[in-house]
């Protein structure tokens, strides 16, 4: 209860409950005039603009950040596309204005209606797409018969473009219309149904960044729907650009050189793991999937034998062949069991059991050490390398080399390949480890499975000194004012471990390889610059290939040729895939060669 | 323990009152959120009417206490509230940039929504305590405006400038029923407008915007400023008697954004048209008064200050989200009692009505 004290207090309490008592009816009462003044004084005025709906808001939508070369030239860009839209709100009769408008363009009626059919739901202001990029005569023929055509509009959205078609497709990937799955997800939550995002190469890991914020325009509109009064707007604020690692004018180079055959170019910076070009052959034109591929074109590319949409460069599993000779090599030497100047001796071919393994020089080698091992690929010498290491210590040593994982470039699917071990003989065949094995494991043949590109990281480590870098593909993301939001520095994955002094002289090797006639990448060689590298075939079918009666490409052997340039201290490493491509040496080195030249004619301009 | 002054002081036309705007939200949200693009989620006002379902049954828990025995724990309740806000700040559910929610196992809340009850809580215990034969002095001032500062900062930072404003205002108004010298008073008005301009500098960039918008609606015509437009159009072009249940234009072509939480005081202006917006705030202004007439019948000194906090919370929230969507305040997201689509808003609603009654079932008997 309360005490007497307070009565003085409690008599102030009760004034002020009356004062507040008096604002909130004051306050109440400026609520319900001023509801009175918008919904009785001005409510003609407001009903007129909300059944007209005559204030509309309209988005615009921003378009996507664009992809450039190291250099800033544009892989990816965007162009306008005008489309014939309808607003269902602004006509009354859209049967006939669809009617009016396939007569006047000549296109299918039922085709126009079942897209209107399909945006059932959707509110009635937002425009639907009748048909997407019409011609400019198209847009004059709408645009004059306006007044037949109430609800018709011609809206102009930003359209995903690659300028130079199918260059770097696999690279920079393509478009599709985001899925319903994804929709949930939370990181696509500023998306909406219909909107394309990156399904496939950089456009898929960069999604987020190539997104800007929309914008749009609030305009008062006339009767069908022609804006004739912009009230305000705001422009979309544009997304960030990303700028890639690889020259464009070097890819172009490998793309030529590779042409039309199916097969794979990567060329990196050894120095920082840099990607300067990155072609897959066969490939396909990005364009296409912008605004949802043409059901014709994807089943065209699906069934396509030669898979255009793999990129071999990373998903591409052969065995290395005769460029593994190197890791052979390498691993030899550290480990101790052969010096520069141990030689073996090539009479053609070497025994293992019941079995002759042969060179691929039928009449031998004679006496060979390691450097000319290596430069004239001599098998046999390898053959006594892999008996002496034995399949586990060679993988140990592949591993280190970064084969049989992958190399974590930032690209979806990229496949690890694989090193054999005792281990995975015994529990796959049920047999242990038959030492004939490890002589095809020497050469690179039999189980071994690389990437071009896990190939080229091992080469460039031993062209670098020993570093394995992790590639990269983009370098830095922009604003569109420059403003750098992110760069990607070289990281390093390992260091190989071996000794200057053995790294110097596989350089030595790999270099006679290409600079002495004898040596099987001798059409790799420059002029002016000390080439380096090895040839490689890989075996396709290895042991029926007599017994095939079809003499087919299909049966011809893979291609390898990896290489860097210069010796010393090199500057570029280029790993050539020509699949069924038959011998390194005639069908790989020319490529690599190719691309080598055009980096060094381009590094003398100033351009790389 | 039963009493029966329970049954025979219980406002019935407060408590229906209350009930009839609260289904009149669950029908508003019904036609509000029929555009709905998401068919598989429950709609929106059946999940309210579960929400409401929560509300009543504490709303007929809490009668049960009586409020001194709740307010004696009010210190312990508000410091669980701040600890709730903290928890939600590092560990809770992202939304839309905000941390404002908590995740319960299915169900997610906004701590704020109780933080505000517990803050009036804890200041009526904390006045009403004290020995007011002599008016306050400064230093009993002091634990009070800290610990609602606080409370203020938790709210403003995940950021949630509605609630952070209310808590302000909440508390500036809750001091002037205090009983302060007049001298007081006029610092405490003094300090609090020259604070004003201080407050600018911590506001986010689109905060900012919203408030110039609303000094210049045309400027800034897509975002703050073309709500502000689209909802007086809505509202306005219900006229007298409104576009009928489902048929209002602006709502159902959706151009209304936000229209279920916000700017769902438009959606019913346009459909009920000003008989229908007029009733909802004559009844808004009956459940204020009724607030008010609460604390000046209450036994005792903890009563009035508890039903004067939380009406002023009430009358503020009324007051922001009404004024905002018929374009007399700027646009600051604050949710409206009872019609507002949101568990945490509704449930802490009809927590606030349940010590209302709490209080008057135990008025001072004459």
């Amino acid at each position: 209860m309360r005490s007497e004290l307070d009565s003085f207090y409690e008599k102030r309490l009760q004034t002020r409950i009356r004062i507040a008592y008096f604002i909130v009816v004051f306050i109440f009462s400026l609520l319900f005039l001023r509801l009175w003044y918008l919904q009785i004084i001005r409510g003609d005025y407001h009903r007129k603009l909300s059944e007209n709906n005559r204030i509309r808001i309209q988005k615009i939508k921003a378009p996507r950040g664009l992809i450039l070369d190291v250099r800033g030239e544009v892989l990816a860009s965007n162009r306008p596309s005008f489309d014939i839209c309808l607003v269902p709100q602004d006509t009354i009769h859209p049967e006939i204005v669809l009617k009016r408008l396939a007569d006047f363009l000549d296109s299918g009626l039922s085709q126009l209606k079942r897209r209107v059919e399909r945006s059932k739901g959707r509110p009635p202001f937002e425009p639907i797409r009748l048909i997407t990029d019409v011609s400019r005569d198209a847009i004059g023929l709408v645009l004059t018969h306006r007044l037949d055509l109430p609800g018709i509009v011609v809206v102009s959205t930003p359209v995903r473009y690659y300028p130079c078609e199918t260059l770097a497709c696999h690279l920079l990937g393509h478009l599709g219309e985001i899925s319903p799955q994804e929709l949930d997800l939370s990181e696509f939550s500023r998306y909406e149904v219909g909107d394309f995002i990156g399904k496939y190469g950089v456009e898929q890991i960069m999604e987020l960044h190539f997104k800007g914020a929309d914008g749009g325009y609030q305009a008062e509109v006339d009767a069908a729907g022609y804006k004739i009064n912009v009230m305000g707007r705001v422009d979309p604020s544009p997304a960030r650009n990303v700028i890639l690692t690889i020259v464009a004018d070097l890819q172009k180079a490998a793309e030529e050189a590779l042409g039309d055959k199916v097969g794979a170019v990567v060329a990196i910076d050894p120095r920082n793991g840099r990607v300067l070009a990155m072609v897959s052959s066969p490939s396909f034109n990005p364009n296409l999937f912008s605004r949802g591929i043409p059901l014709h074109d994807w089943d065209t590319l699906i069934n396509n034998p030669e898979h255009p949409l793999m990129n071999r460069c990373i998903q591409s599993l052969h065995p290395p062949g005769s460029t593994y000779k190197l890791i052979t090599a390498a691993a030899a030497l550290e480990e101790g069991l052969i010096t520069p100047d141990t030689s073996f001796f090539c009479g053609g071919s070497l025994r293992c059991g019941n079995r002759s393994y042969r060179c691929w020089k039928e009449t031998g080698h004679g006496k060979v050490s390691l450097m000319r091992g290596l430069a004239e690929s001599c098998d046999v010498y390898f053959y006594s390398l892999g008996s002496l290491l034995g399949p586990d210590t060679l993988a140990k040593h592949a591993r280190e080399f970064g084969l049989g994982v992958s190399t974590g470039i930032a690209l979806y699917n990229e496949k690890p390949g694989f090193i054999p071990t005792s281990g995975w003989y015994r529990s796959k065949y049920g047999i242990p480890w038959q030492s004939g094995e490890s002589f095809s494991i020497a050469i690179g043949q039999g189980s071994n499975q690389v990437t071009p590109l896990q190939l080229v990281m091992a080469y460039a480590s031993i062209a670098n000194g020993g570093i394995l870098y992790k590639p990269l593909c983009v370098d830095r993301i922009v604003t569109i004012d420059g403003r750098v939001i992110k760069r990607f520095d070289p990281q390093i994955k390992a260091r190989i471990p071996l000794s200057q002094e053995n790294i110097k002289l596989l350089r030595e090797c790999l270099w006679s390889a290409v600079n002495t006639p004898s040596g099987t990448g001798w059409r790799a060689r420059l002029p002016h610059v000390d080439v380096a590298g090895k040839t490689g075939t890989a075996q396709v079918i290895s042991l029926n290939r007599e017994k095939s009666s079809q003499p087919g490409r299909r049966f011809l052997d893979h291609a390898w040729f990896v290489s860097f340039a210069p010796k010393e201290g090199a500057r570029i490493a280029v790993v050539v895939l020509v699949e069924h491509g038959g011998h390194g040496g005639s069908a790989a080195a020319p490529i690599a060669k190719k691309v080598i030249s055009r980096f060094f004619v381009l590094e003398e301009g100033g351009h790389v | 323990m039963f009493d029966r002054r329970l049954i025979s002081n219980f406002d019935w036309v407060l408590f229906g009152v209350c009930l009839i705007v609260s289904i009149l939200g669950v029908i508003n949200l019904f036609s509000a959120g029929s555009y709905s693009l998401n068919h598989y989620a429950t709609p929106y006002y059946l999940k309210q009417l579960c929400w409401l379902l929560v509300g009543l049954i504490l709303f007929f828990f809490i009668i049960l206490f009586d409020y001194q025995s709740v307010a004696r724990r009010a210190y312990l309740f508000h410091f669980l509230s701040l600890l709730l806000l903290l928890f939600a700040l590092f560990w809770g559910k992202q939304a839309a940039g905000t941390s404002r929610w908590l995740q319960l196992g299915g169900l997610s809340f906004q701590p704020s929504e109780f933080a505000k009850i517990t803050l009036v809580l804890f200041l009526s215990q904390y006045f009403s305590s004290t020995n007011v034969s002599t008016p306050y002095r400064f230093q009993d001032f002091l634990l009070p405006a800290l610990i609602a500062f606080i409370t203020f900062i938790l709210i403003f930072v995940e950021p949630d400038l509605g609630t952070s404003a209310l808590i302000v205002l909440v508390f500036t108004s809750f001091v002037f029923f205090l009983h302060f010298g007049f001298k007081y008073h006029m610092v405490f008005i003094i300090s609090g407008v020259m604070l004003l301009p201080c407050g600018w500098l911590f506001l986010e960039d689109y905060q900012k915007r919203r408030i110039f918008s609303f000094l210049n609606p045309g400027k800034d015509s897509l975002q703050a400023g073309y709500q502000a437009i689209q909802s007086k159009i809505a509202i306005g072009s219900g006229m007298l008697f409104g576009k009928g249940f489902l048929n209002g234009t602006q709502s159902q072509l959706r151009f209304l954004p936000e229209q279920h939480t916000d700017l769902v005081f438009s959606v019913l202006a346009e459909e009920w048209g000003f008989i229908g917006a007029a009733l909802v705030i004559l009844f808004f202004f009956l459940i204020v008064s009724k607030g008010l007439k609460i604390a000046s019948l209450s036994r005792d000194r903890l009563g009035s200050y508890i039903s004067i906090g939380l009406t002023l919370i009430l009358f503020w929230q009324m007051f922001i989200n009404i004024g905002m969507v018929i374009g007399i305040l700027p646009v600051v997201g604050i949710p409206l009692p009872f019609l507002s689509y949101g568990g945490s808003s509704l449930v802490s609603t009809w927590m606030i009505i349940g010590l209302l009654l709490n209080i008057r079932v135990r008025k001072l008997m004459f």
